[in-house]
């Protein structure tokens, strides 16, 4: 059980998956939506800047071409009387000489592919970055021993990019964050009929067995509805049978044996008057009487326990109060009881009598005697002790004891047990959530150790004793 | 040496008992077993005949009535003895089922034991219900005392003639009833828990059933309260047990 606890808490409950979902499921489509978009943007954007950088330069080319064609003119100058958009640098490289409109940028800032002569006509062009700002170089041949370069500032460009980019990612963002609200909106939707439905199983859980879900009409949940509430009424049905067969067997054996208990009862108070042999024979049928009566109250407790059918409602519970008026009632010595410590427990008073008796009982018919009660608690557990004085419980049938019809072999025969009182005590602790188990005693003997978790913050209100009860308190206190 | 418990001390006669049963089996053992203890003990096979009988004979000490009958059941048995009687009336059922039991104690059953029983748990519970109220304090004088001062219609109890009277009327309550209402005026203002009423009322020790106070409380109120869904004069005290509060 332990081991599968990691696994569980690795993986994300129900809502955190429809969450996870889609956030993820709008990350991806937001993503590939603004990639897409912005590479579309750029390719666009700097096809649409390249060529109107080759236009720009052509005209201006075409400008130069024309002023230098003027004989006399001057190279510079000429560059100078070219009107380009703002930040172009124009360069001319004309018989080996190089011009240029900014007289800061040299030619070597001109990349080694457009200075090689082109081999096919039309203007070449290529990115390069001046002084850390991103351009384009154009370059346009003026015949044969000239060539114009006009370098077009792209920092616009890079800027609008750098926008969308932001304007994008930020998008994608928003998406993802809205998937993720939108998973919970709908993990929460899509969870309220299962939690409907979890309230409803822990009422039932709870005992009450008449609760159904109500009919969402919504035709998806339809079926789940449904079978839960079919599942619930064979549920009901079977338990409403148990109870009835319970029920049933309880009144056809009680009611002989009524009738016989109570006939005994006369015929052993009119003992004297009995023959010997007569006087014999009723102490028989008296004992056999009383095991057959024990065995059809532990089997009917039993079955009434694994049935989940009880007599009285748990409540708080002190063990100490409950060991001492055990002891009373089966006329045994309160001497045996030693409380170390009380312990509150929530409990069904009748059915712990019991199993305490049977304890009891037991130590006295196959233990050699009942030698002691302990009384003990610890953080959160309660643990009651009862020591034998008997040969003890062999390690191999120290869980076999607690199945029914397992009585000690040594004593068979002699004994009366009904072979089903640690059965019942078995069942009736585990009904309590606590644990019973045999031990070895220190010194010999056997050790019953149950143990009962506490009821949390519960106090007991104080019981107005009335005068004329005397209950005798533990020699301890 | 104590009398049987079939006797009345003071009066020393037999007390009579009226056992509705309908097992013959069951019903002959009992008879034998509770005139052994020195009862009385009158027969019915159902509960038409037990009302005939009550009818023709009057009103026995005692009943103990099998919830399981003929056509009319134990319940509605016990109902109708109710209306004109109050004296104890104890349950023997085959069934512990819960609902049985409180259905039982609401027809106005006073106390309940389950088969199969020893005859002397029967003649324990026998004893504890015919105790004469006030029986355990019978140093002190029994004084009437004043529940409800509504000067309309005050409410009177008292111990001395074992009546309670609301205005003119007198209060019909079973000897149960009574016994319960004068344990708690007893200690007007006092929480006593359903255990100690448990053992002054019925002697049932701890392992008794607390819901047989929690019914009779419920029953004495419809009797004694003006509002019986709002109580006023015997209050529970949540997780404590019921206090009697005197209406100035």
């Amino acid at each position: 059980m332990s081991s599968a606890d990691p696994a569980r808490r690795r993986r994300l409950g129900l809502r955190g998956r429809v969450i996870l979902t889609f956030a993820v499921g709008a990350a991806l489509v937001s993503l590939a939506l603004a990639v897409s978009v912005f590479t579309i943007s750029r390719g666009y954007l700097d096809a649409q800047r390249e060529r109107s950088a080759q236009r720009q330069a052509a005209a201006d080319a075409a400008f130069v071409r024309t002023r230098l064609a003027v004989p006399g003119a001057a190279p510079g100058d000429v560059l100078t009387a070219v009107d380009p958009p703002a930040n172009t640098v124009l360069l001319l490289h004309r018989h080996d000489q190089w011009y240029s409109s900014e007289p800061d940028i040299s030619p070597d800032v001109l990349p080694d592919p457009i200075l090689a002569p082109a081999d096919e006509p039309g203007p070449a062009i290529l990115p390069v970055t001046i002084r850390g700002e991103p351009f384009l170089a154009v370059a346009v041949p003026l015949g044969a021993d000239a060539t114009f370069y006009e370098l077009a500032p792209v920092q616009e460009l890079r800027s609008t990019l750098t926008v969308l980019r932001t304007v994008l990612a930020a998008s994608a963002l928003a998406a993802t964050l809205g998937g993720a609200a939108l998973g919970l909106w709908a993990g929460r939707r899509v969870l309220q009929p299962l939690h409907r439905l979890a309230g409803t199983a822990a009422h039932i859980a709870g005992g009450r067995l008449d609760t159904r879900l109500a009919d969402t009409g919504d035709r998806d949940l339809a079926t789940l509805v449904e079978s839960f509430n079919r599942m619930v009424d064979s549920l009901q049905q079977r338990i409403e049978r148990e109870r009835r067969l319970v029920g049933d067997v309880s009144h056809e054996l009680r009611t002989p044996l009524t009738t016989l208990v109570t006939s005994v009862g006369v015929m052993r108070r009119h003992r004297d008057d009995l023959p010997e042999r007569s006087r014999h024979a009723l102490d028989l049928v008296s004992t056999e009487l009383d095991h057959l009566h024990r065995l059809l109250e532990d089997l009917l407790a039993l079955a009434k326990t694994e049935a989940g059918l009880h007599q009285d409602q748990p409540e708080p519970l002190s063990l100490r109060d409950l060991l001492i008026h055990t002891l009373a009632d089966t006329a045994r010595s309160a001497d045996l009881l030693t409380v170390h410590t009380d312990g509150i427990v929530l409990g069904r008073k009748l059915a712990l009598e019991r199993t305490l008796i049977n304890l009891m009982d037991n130590a006295d018919r196959h233990g050699g005697g009942l030698t002691q009660i302990g009384l003990h608690r610890d953080a959160d557990h309660a643990a009651i002790v009862v020591d034998d004085n008997g040969p003890g419980v062999p390690a191999g049938d120290r869980t076999a004891i607690f199945q029914r019809f397992t009585t000690g072999q040594a004593t068979r025969g002699s004994s009366a047990g009904t072979g089903l009182g640690l059965a019942l005590v078995a069942e009736t602790i585990a009904a309590h959530h606590g644990q019973v188990r045999c031990a070895d005693r220190p010194g010999g003997g056997a050790r019953f150790i149950v143990r009962l978790p506490l009821a949390p913050g519960v106090t007991l209100p104080q019981t107005g004793r009335p005068p004329g009860l005397n209950i005798r308190e533990p020699t301890s206190s | 040496m104590q009398p049987p418990p079939g006797f009345d001390s003071m009066e020393r006669v037999a007390a009579k008992l009226l056992i509705v049963e309908d097992d013959d089996r069951v019903r002959t053992a009992l008879r034998l077993a509770l005139e052994d203890e020195g009862y009385d003990v009158g027969e019915a096979c159902d509960a038409e005949t037990a009302l005939a009988t009550l009818r023709r004979d009057g009103p026995p000490d005692v009943m103990v009535v099998d919830l399981m009958l003929g056509e009319m059941d134990g319940f509605s048995c016990i109902r109708q003895v109710r209306f004109d009687h109050d004296m104890p009336i104890i349950v023997v059922s085959a069934r512990d089922d819960t609902h049985d039991i409180v259905a039982a104690l609401e027809a106005g059953a006073d106390d309940y034991v389950t088969k199969p029983f020893e005859i002397k748990e029967i003649t324990a519970r026998l004893r504890a219900l015919r105790r004469r109220a006030g029986a355990a304090g019978a140093q002190e004088v029994p004084r009437d005392v004043l529940l409800d001062a509504d000067p309309r219609a005050p409410l009177v109890l008292s111990p001395a003639s074992g009546t309670v009277r609301r205005g003119e009327h007198d209060l019909h309550l079973t000897l149960t009833e009574f016994r319960l209402l004068c344990e708690l005026a007893g200690e007007p203002g006092r929480v006593l828990s359903r255990q100690a009423l448990l053992e002054r009322v019925w002697d049932r020790g701890f392992f008794g059933d607390e819901r047989i106070v929690d019914v009779h409380v419920r029953r004495l109120r419809t009797k004694i309260e003006k509002d019986p869904s709002d109580p006023r004069i015997v209050v529970t005290v949540r997780g404590l047990g019921y206090r009697l509060d005197v209406q100035r």
